[in-house]
C-alpha cells in the first residue's frame, strides 16, 4: 500500500528539484549538460512516439536543426520577436514532416528508416549548399538572444545560462506531460496498437495513415521547438551539428530505456547522457572508436534485452515478488514485460 | 557528343556495380523482410580483400574475386547465425537496427586494423580508350564484363537450379516452403552466400575504380537501397531496371548538374514512390 504513494509523487519531486537546482549549482559545465539532457529528452519523446506507430525516425536531429535555423532566420531576417519565432520553429519542421510523411509513412518501417537517412542527407546538403539563406558550412553566427518580458520583468538571457536552463526544462516538462497524457489516452492506445497489429486496427475503422501523420508531425513539432531553444543558447547554428549519428544515438537511447513507455525514452536518454559523460573522461584518441561501443550496445541490447532497462526492471521486480511469495496480477506482468 | 559517349560508358559500368550490389540487397530484404544496413560493409570488406591480394601481396587480379567471395560469405553466415536467425520473429525494425549497429562495429574495426587513409588499388586494365576526343578508361571493360557475368550466373542459378527454386519458394511463402520439405535454415544460408558473393564481386570491381577506406560502403548502401525501393522489394528484374535508371541519373546528373545530382536522385526516388509505392516491379 505504501509504494504507489511515493511513486506517484516522484516525478513531481524530480521536477521541483530540477527547478531549484540552479539556485545552488552554478557550474556552467553541468548546466550545459542538463540543458542538453532536457532537449535530448524532448527529441527522444518524439522518437518514442513515432516508434510506437511502427517507424524509426533517424532524422530527428535534422528536424531539430530545422527548428534552430527557422528561429534564427526569423529573428535575424524578418526581425520576429522570439516569442513569435519560437512556435514557428515548431510549425515549419512539422509541416516538412507532414510532406515527407505522405511518401514515407506509406512504406514499411525499415524502409522508412532508410528514407529518413536519405532525408537527413538531403536536408543537410540543402543547409550546406544554399549559402545565401542558410550560410553554408559556417552556418549563422551570432544568433540573437531572446528578449522576453514576464510580469514586467526583463529576463536577461545574455548574462547567464540559467534562463535557457529554465526554458529547456519547461519545454521538456511540457513535452513529457503531453506524451504521458497521450500514452494514457485513447489516441496513445491507438498509436501503440498501430505498431503491433496495424491491419486489425485498420479494420476497426481507424485511419491508420492519419494517425501516423499526426504522430510524426507532433514529434517534429517538439523537435523544432527544442531547436529553437538550442540555437540562441549556443549562439551559432551550423549544419554539422545535426548529424545522422546523433539521430542514431537518440534511437539507441530510446531502445536502451525501453520502447514500450515514454518513461523508457527518459531513462534511455539519461543513460546515454551518462555514457557521453563517461566518454569525455576517456583519452582523446578513443573518440573515433566510440561508434564501435555504441554499435556493440545496440546489438547486445537488441539481442538480449529487447525490452530495455524498463523491461529488465519489471522482470526483476516480478522475480522478487515471486520469491517473496506475493501474488502478481497477470495484467501487471503484461504491462511491464510484454513484448 | 564525345562527352556523351564518355558519360554513357561510365553510366553503364556504374549501373552494373549498383545492380550487383542491389540484387544481393534485394534478395536479403525481399526474403527476410529486413533492411540490411551492414551490406555496405560487405563491399568494404571485399574492397580491403582486393587491396591486400592485389596491391599488398601483388597476386593476380583473378584471385581477388574468389578470395572476396569466400571471406564475405563467411561474414554473411556470421550475420545470419548471429543476428538474422535469432531475431527472425521480431519484425523488421529491430534486426534492421542491429545491422546498423554491426555496420558501425565493422567500420570501426576496419579503422582500427587498417587506418582511415584511402588506399589505392591498381586498375584491372590500365590505359585509356580513345574515340575522337572522348577518352574512356579501359578499366570499364572488365567492370562491365564482370558485372554482366555475375548477373547471368545469378539468373541461371535462381531460374535453373533446385536451390534457386527453393529460394524462389522461400520468397513467396516461407511456411508453405517448409511444408514442401525445403530446409529453411540451410536455404537461408544459401541466400546469404549468394548475396555475399554478389557484394564481394561488386566490392572488387569497385576497388578497381575507386579508393578503399572504412566508410566506402556508406554511399553505396544508400544507392543500393534507392535501387531496391525504386525497383520493388525482392524483385531481381526490378533491381536491374532500378540500377540502370539510378546509374544513368547519377552519371548524367553528376556531369551536368554537379552537386545538385544528390537532390535530383532523391527527388526522382520520391517521385517513383508517389506514383508507385510498391516500386517499379514490386507486387502489392
Amino acid at each position: 500500500m505504501k509504494s504507489p504513494k511515493w511513486q506517484a509523487y516522484l516525478p513531481v519531486l524530480i521536477i521541483i528539484f530540477m527547478f531549484v537546482l540552479p539556485v545552488f549549482m552554478h557550474a556552467p559545465r553541468y548546466i550545459n549538460l542538463l540543458i542538453q539532457l532536457f532537449l535530448g529528452i524532448v527529441l527522444a519523446m518524439g522518437v518514442y512516439s513515432v516508434w510506437a506507430v511502427g517507424f524509426i525516425n533517424a532524422a530527428q536531429p535534422i528536424f531539430y536543426g530545422l527548428g534552430a535555423y527557422v528561429v534564427t532566420l526569423l529573428m535575424i531576417r524578418s526581425h520576429f520577436p522570439y516569442w513569435l519565432a519560437f512556435p514557428m520553429a515548431g510549425v515549419i519542421p512539422s509541416l516538412v514532416a507532414l510532406l515527407f510523411g505522405f511518401v514515407g509513412l506509406k512504406m514499411k518501417g525499415a524502409y522508412f528508416l532508410f528514407l529518413t537517412i536519405a532525408l537527413n542527407g538531403l536536408l543537410s546538403w540543402l543547409l550546406v549548399s544554399w549559402k545565401s539563406l542558410f550560410g553554408g558550412e559556417l552556418g549563422i553566427f551570432p544568433v540573437p538572444h531572446p528578449e522576453i518580458r514576464v510580469f514586467g520583468f526583463d529576463i536577461n538571457f545574455v548574462a547567464s545560462r540559467t534562463p535557457y536552463y529554465y526554458l529547456a526544462l519547461i519545454l521538456a516538462v511540457v513535452t513529457c506531460l503531453v506524451y504521458f497524457k497521450l500514452h494514457n489516452s485513447r489516441l496513445g492506445r491507438v498509436w501503440e496498437s498501430i505498431g503491433k497489429t496495424e491491419d486489425l486496427l485498420a479494420n476497426t475503422g481507424i485511419s491508420v495513415f492519419t494517425q501516423k501523420q499526426i504522430s510524426l508531425s507532433l514529434s517534429c513539432f517538439f523537435a523544432g521547438l527544442a531547436g529553437a531553444v538550442w540555437a540562441p543558447y549556443i549562439t551559432i547554428v551550423t549544419p554539422s551539428e545535426f548529424t545522422l549519428w546523433q539521430g542514431i544515438t537518440i534511437v539507441l537511447g530510446v531502445l536502451v530505456g525501453g520502447i514500450y513507455s515514454p518513461l523508457g525514452a527518459i531513462i534511455g536518454t539519461v543513460f546515454m547522457a551518462v555514457l557521453n559523460l563517461v566518454f569525455t573522461y576517456l583519452p582523446k584518441q578513443t573518440i573515433q572508436y566510440q561508434p564501435m561501443i555504441l554499435g556493440l550496445i545496440l546489438v547486445l541490447v537488441l539481442l538480449f534485452m529487447p525490452t530495455g532497462i524498463l523491461g529488465l526492471y519489471g522482470r526483476i521486480k516480478n522475480n522478487i515478488k515471486e520469491l517473496t511469495g506475493k501474488k502478481v496480477a497477470p495484467a501487471e506482468i503484461k504491462k511491464t514485460t510484454s513484448v | 557528343m564525345a562527352q556523351v559517349f564518355q558519360v554513357i560508358v561510365n553510366a553503364i559500368s556504374l549501373s552494373l556495380i549498383y545492380i550487383l550490389f542491389a540484387t544481393g540487397l534485394t534478395l536479403i530484404m525481399g526474403i527476410f523482410d529486413v533492411c540490411n544496413f551492414a551490406y555496405g560493409e560487405f563491399v568494404m570488406v571485399a574492397g580491403f580483400v582486393t587491396y591486400f591480394v592485389v596491391a599488398k601481396w601483388g597476386l593476380s587480379y583473378i584471385i581477388a574475386p574468389f578470395a572476396a567471395m569466400v571471406i564475405v560469405s563467411l561474414l554473411g553466415i556470421i550475420f545470419e547465425k548471429g543476428i538474422f536467425y535469432p531475431m527472425r520473429n521480431r519484425g523488421g525494425l529491430e534486426p534492421a537496427l542491429a545491422t546498423f549497429g554491426s555496420s558501425s562495429i565493422l567500420q570501426t574495426a576496419a579503422l582500427i586494423l587498417f587506418g582511415g587513409m584511402p588506399l589505392g588499388v591498381p586498375e584491372i586494365i590500365t590505359g585509356n580508350f580513345k574515340i575522337g576526343s572522348a577518352s574512356v578508361p579501359n578499366n570499364n571493360l572488365p567492370v562491365i564484363i564482370g558485372g554482366l557475368l555475375m548477373i547471368a550466373l545469378l539468373f541461371l542459378f535462381v531460374q535453373k537450379t533446385k536451390l534457386g527454386l527453393a529460394i524462389r519458394a522461400l520468397q513467396q511463402d516461407q511456411d508453405a516452403a517448409a511444408l514442401q520439405g525445403i530446409n529453411i535454415a540451410s536455404t537461408r544460408i544459401v541466400i546469404w552466400v549468394v548475396a555475399s558473393c554478389l557484394a564481394g564481386v561488386a566490392g572488387v570491381l569497385l576497388a578497381s575504380t575507386a579508393y578503399v577506406h572504412p566508410w566506402m560502403g556508406n554511399g553505396y548502401l544508400l544507392k543500393g537501397f534507392a535501387v531496391v525501393i525504386m525497383g520493388g522489394l525482392g524483385s531481381i528484374p526490378g533491381a536491374l531496371i532500378g540500377g540502370f535508371v539510378l546509374g544513368f541519373v547519377d552519371s548524367f546528373g553528376q556531369t551536368y548538374l554537379g552537386s545538385y545530382s544528390y537532390m535530383f536522385a532523391f527527388a526522382f526516388i520520391m517521385l517513383v514512390l508517389i506514383v508507385r509505392p510498391q516500386g517499379l516491379m514490386g507486387k502489392r
